[in-house]
């Protein structure tokens, strides 16, 4: 009940997807919606170490007077009550404060550029800064609305991929859907990713048979994404290791992101589920 | 010893959105490590000195106060034990040879307890009626157990005991309670057995401990059966 | 490194950080310093030609365009975020804050607007310090002092003035004097000022000659407090006015920034003395080589007061402290030449005491910030032997103008708002103290269709005074019993079957929700004189909210609060 998930309107077809599938997840998981529709061209969110200033795409401005109504008749259409949010603190007149201790947030791939640049493979700097910092799950929906009747947790073993899991089971159970949890091996063993799990008090859902697990030992992890289904929410965790790993290495996340065109969660390394 | 956020919040009684807060602020003592926030008990509890908080010293395993469960009735009699043929022809005897056969630890003073009656039956008749009598001090004392005792006495002939029915007594139950709230607790589930007729008749014609203590254990079960109308539910007790 | 770094204790980290945003702060306003001059160098040759007065709102207008579309920092004039950053904010400024505003503000000052480079300079090095303390991982209680160290270095650098820079900094941005906070920010003061030293020369900025000041010199401030008040409420009046208007008229910032600038240059086009910063102005009059006569002397005063307040309050990016000394050393001048014209046969301690006094004066009152102001002047002018003189001027000065405007302009817009929330003060814990930590969860729920038996039961069973009442369907929150209303009815057993929980609950129950601000909440417990209130959300209960739970909070909060 007390779980709640920031929505920040765009008064535009594309806007009206990504509401959609909001809705949706809201409607699912029980989850309380709010929307923001934006009055300026900025707003700023204070996370525990880092100011985010998030410059809004123009479109998020445009035609204010019909993006109540909109937005009301998406939610009720949807079958919730529509929650507006009011920003209360202004750190200057023209620049609100968005609070950051919601339980989600719901982000297009980009925030503050142009909404041709979306993509598969693109997710643009501000909404990224958010998940760097913020202590919620982000969800990052599909361009164009789309169901999804499960979930998908890729599970690498990192501390971070434990979170992430934390946050698939929690979903699951909130919605109701299946969970699955697809697992690339990386020179190690089975057993010890088992270990992780057990550790963590993870396994007892696969024991029982609840949580499907996808363990591939073999293939490249590009081709084994195929195995993914089409109507699953992905769970991932994102910046796991140190920047330059990742620089180096390429993350999990950024490869997820560039081929599944799936809902996805993303888990920042702050978040605590 | 290492505490995590949890622990913490338990210790010191606020919720974990609070110490959260605190540690965000930089208000609280706390260390880092892979994502994950740790306390270093000595530095919380310097910590808290120094700035006057009471802790809650839950984690640690300092004796706890007497907290009734769902079979603490026949548990406490099982401790006082039950005792048969009790002799004495007025109240001070009975109380007496009742006090000399509860099984007490040697430190306790049994002068003191006698008198601690002694006082309470001055003040009012313990004799409940339908011949039951139960004597206890006027203060629920620790010093005496720190676990409730009830001891069960079945008196050789029945004593006036200045009852409010005014029929004799033939059993007495000695109550001793750590606190006030165990004492009541047990009045609440005596009373409730006692007014049972079955059992009163079952009572009147008791022989053994075992008899008696079974037929004890199977109320307290119907008790804990009907949560509606539980005179005091352990939960009760626990709250804040 | 960091590591390394963050094992030391927690104040001798703070110290050293402090030094290195020392460094940075004074870096920055040096730069900025450095590149004012040369701008101005630069445009020096045009400013007497006709197109002339066109320059204030060339750069009026790009300073705004710079600021609101290529950086992208809309603000306002940089100290008042920088405080509510600190009381709201734990401290946390954006980065960009310490670039942009040192650029905009070139631009509005060199191109002639009438404005000063320090709120400029206390936002970036504020920025500076805050990122700084970010990226050590500081928690914000420690960003806080190194937010006000970068403050107190840029002050202190741009104005060769270490004491001031300190003060400044605990008097008007932190508004709390501890010694965790008084060590780092004395130290890093010192530092801004040492590099600002080094790279310009330890000058003093305006000096002076030694005044012969008499008995009757003191007697004569007085009359001179008065009249800084004065031209201090006039300047923050016309500010506001000016700010509002603005506002209100014309929508787009960079028109509003060049009009406001257009003004200003057809004001410099008469008097050349109110563009730019204006310290050439000031020491001439300190210098006692000012010639004009009384009437153009408050010509003057007017002038600048009008020009500051269309610069700053159309939006141009500046600070008050350089237009305060300027408009105060004239309103002394003005006071001296009056004391002239009355009394000709006194000896009076000269034009430059009068000057040094004023400036005093209008600073301590414009920023209600006494100490600020005394220490600045002695600073700036290098005279101690004036102390007492401005002490007086500057205590008695504040003191009047506070009955006018009893908040100094950056603070006003926070109060305006309900945002300047001084440590310890109530309204601060109570901003800090969330709902969700005080939401009590152990309640009873009970349902509409239940009957008083019931209820009873229920109540027998818990330790509550308040019974929430949802629907068994919905779970939609319906009301509230409480156990002072059916008291009376609770032993009367004659009713146990024939009352439903739905007869008894009370439906217009005040209900509350988590987003609420907890001043509001204290608001509706006095109004309803109750103990407890429902939280409501998306017409769901989610838990109770007391006095006591508050109180016991509270406490712990301002114990938690103390220093040791």
């Amino acid at each position: 009940m007390k779980n709640q998930l920031l929505h920040i309107f765009r008064n535009t077809p594309f806007g009206r997807e990504t509401l959609l599938q909001s809705v949706y997840f809201c409607r699912e998981t029980g989850t309380s919606l709010v929307v923001y529709i934006p009055r300026h061209p900025q707003f700023l969110m204070y996370f525990q170490n880092e100011v985010v200033t998030v410059d809004l795409d123009r479109a998020f401005l445009r035609s204010p007077k019909t993006a109540r109504k909109h937005a009301e008749d998406i939610i009720r259409g949807g079958g919730l009550e529509p929650n507006f949010f009011e920003p209360k603190g202004f750190t200057a007149s023209t620049l609100p404060d968005i609070p950051v201790d919601f339980s989600y947030m719901c982000c297009p791939r980009t925030i503050s550029d142009l909404s041709t640049k979306i993509g598969l493979g693109y997710i643009g700097p501000r909404v990224r800064k958010i998940i760097k910092n913020c202590t919620f799950p982000v969800l990052i929906p599909t361009p164009v609305y789309k169901e999804w009747k499960s979930l998908t947790v890729f599970f690498g073993g990192s501390h971070n991929a434990i979170q992430a899991l934390t946050v698939g089971m929690k979903v699951s159970k909130l919605s109701g859907f299946p969970l699955k949890i697809f697992t690339q091996a990386e020179k190690k063993h089975y057993s010890y990713y088992q270990d992780i799990l057990k550790k963590n008090a993870l396994y007892d859902g696969i024991e029982k048979g609840e949580i499907e697990w996808l363990f591939f030992e073999k293939g490249k992890f590009r081709e084994n994404l195929y195995n993914v289904p089409h109507d699953t929410m992905v769970v991932v965790g994102a910046y796991g290791h140190g920047l330059i790993k990742e620089l180096l290495f390429g993350s999990m996340m950024e490869e997820i992101q560039t081929i599944l065109p799936n809902n996805m969660l993303i888990v920042g390394p702050n978040c605590t589920p | 010893m290492i505490l995590n956020l949890e622990e913490a919040a338990k210790l010191l009684a606020v919720p974990e959105v609070t110490i959260r807060r605190w540690i965000r602020q930089g208000k609280i003592p706390v260390r880092e490590g892979r994502g994950q926030y740790f306390f270093v008990k000595k530095e919380l509890e310097k910590w808290a000195r120094t700035h006057n908080i009471f802790l809650h010293r839950d984690l640690e395993n300092t004796p706890s106060q007497y907290e009734p469960d769902e079979n603490a009735l026949h548990e406490a009699m099982r401790r006082g034990g039950v005792f048969f043929n009790v002799e004495g022809k007025e109240v001070d005897e009975v109380l007496r040879n009742a006090v000399s056969l509860c099984p007490l630890p040697p430190q306790v003073d049994r002068e003191f307890l006698m008198e601690m009656l002694l006082q309470r039956e001055k003040l009012a008749s313990t004799g409940i009626g339908k011949g039951v009598a139960i004597p206890h001090p006027r203060y629920p004392l620790a010093e005496f157990s720190n676990e409730p005792l009830i001891t069960t006495c079945f008196l050789h002939s029945p004593v006036d005991f200045h009852a409010v029915d005014g029929i004799p007594v033939f059993v007495i139950f000695l109550m001793l309670s750590p606190t006030t709230k165990a004492h009541l607790f047990f009045l609440s589930r005596l009373s409730f057995c006692l007014r049972d007729q079955t059992f009163m008749s079952f009572l009147k014609q008791c022989s053994a401990q075992e008899e008696l203590l079974q037929k004890i254990a199977e109320m307290e079960d119907e008790i804990s059966g009907e949560k509606g109308f539980l005179p005091a539910s352990p939960g009760a007790f626990g709250g804040p | 490194m960091r590591r390394l770094f963050l094992s030391l204790h927690e104040r001798l980290q703070l110290i050293i950080i402090a030094s290195f945003v020392g460094v940075c702060g004074g870096l920055a306003s040096v730069a900025l310093n450095r590149s004012l001059s040369a701008v101005s160098t630069a445009l020096q040759p045009h400013t007497g030609h006709w197109y002339g007065f066109l320059f204030p709102a060339c750069g009026a207008a790009l300073s705004a365009i710079f600021l609101n579309h290529v950086v992208k920092d809309i603000g306002g004039h940089g100290v008042p975020e920088v405080i509510y950053a600190i009381s709201r904010r734990g401290g946390l400024l954006r980065l960009r804050s310490s670039v942009s505003r040192l650029v905009s503000c070139l631009l509005t000052i060199a191109s002639g607007g009438s404005a000063g480079p320090e709120a400029p300079v206390v936002i970036s090095g504020g920025s500076i310090g805050s990122n700084i303390a970010s990226f050590f991982r500081l928690k914000d209680r420690h960003r806080i002092v190194i937010v006000g160290c970068g403050a107190a270095a840029a002050i202190a650098s741009i104005f060769n003035a270490p004491v001031a820079g300190t003060i400044f900094a605990l008097e008007a941005i932190l508004g709390e004097w501890t010694p965790i906070n008084l060590i780092p920010i004395a130290i890093s003061s010192v530092v801004g000022t040492e590099v600002s030293r080094i790279l310009q020369g330890n000058q003093i900025p305006f000096q002076n000659r030694v005044f012969p000041i008499s008995m009757i010199d003191l007697v004569a401030c007085l009359g001179l407090a008065g009249l800084t008040a004065l031209g201090s409420v006039t300047l923050t009046r016309m500010l506001k006015v000016v700010r509002d208007k603005s506002n209100t008229l014309l929508p787009y910032a960079w028109v509003r920034a060049g009009l406001g600038g257009l003004l200003v240059g057809l004001i410099g086009l008469t008097f050349s003395g109110v563009l730019g910063e204006g310290y050439e102005v000031i020491r001439v009059i300190i210098e006692q080589q000012y010639s004009p006569g009384l009437l153009i002397i408050g010509l003057m005063i007017v002038a600048k007061i009008t020009a500051t307040s269309l610069t700053i309050g159309s939006g141009g990016s500046g600070g008050i402290f350089a237009p305060c000394l300027v408009i105060g050393s004239f309103t002394g001048l003005f006071y001296q030449r009056i004391l002239l014209d009355l009394f000709p046969s006194v000896s009076w301690a000269g034009e430059g005491y009068f000057a040094l006094l004023g400036m005093a004066g209008v600073i301590s009152s414009v920023l209600q910030a006494p100490l600020t102001g005394i220490f600045l002047i002695v600073e700036i002018t290098g005279s101690y032997q004036v102390l007492i003189s401005v002490v007086l001027v500057s205590m008695v000065s504040a003191t009047i103008s506070h009955l006018f405007e009893p908040f100094s302009i950056y603070h006003q817009e926070l109060i305006a708002q309900g945002e300047l929330l001084r440590p310890r003060t109530d309204r601060r814990i109570l901003s800090e103290l969330n709902m969700v930590e005080l939401l009590e969860e152990d309640c009873h729920v009970v349902h509409p269709e239940m009957r008083l038996k019931d209820l009873v039961a229920t109540v027998q069973r818990t330790h509550r005074n308040y019974f929430p009442v949802e629907d068994s369907k919905t779970g939609e929150f319906l009301g509230m019993i409480h156990l002072d209303d059916i008291r009376s009815y609770l032993f009367n057993p004659y009713l146990y079957n024939t009352v439903l929980v739905e007869e008894l609950m009370d439906r217009e129950v005040p209900r509350v929700s988590l987003e609420d601000d907890l001043m509001k909440v204290f608001e509706l417990f006095d109004k309803t004189h109750s103990w407890s209130l429902p939280v409501v959300q998306n017409r769901r209960f989610l838990g109770l909210i007391s006095k006591a739970t508050i109180l016991d909070h509270y406490r712990k909060e301002l114990m938690v609060q103390e220093e040791i």
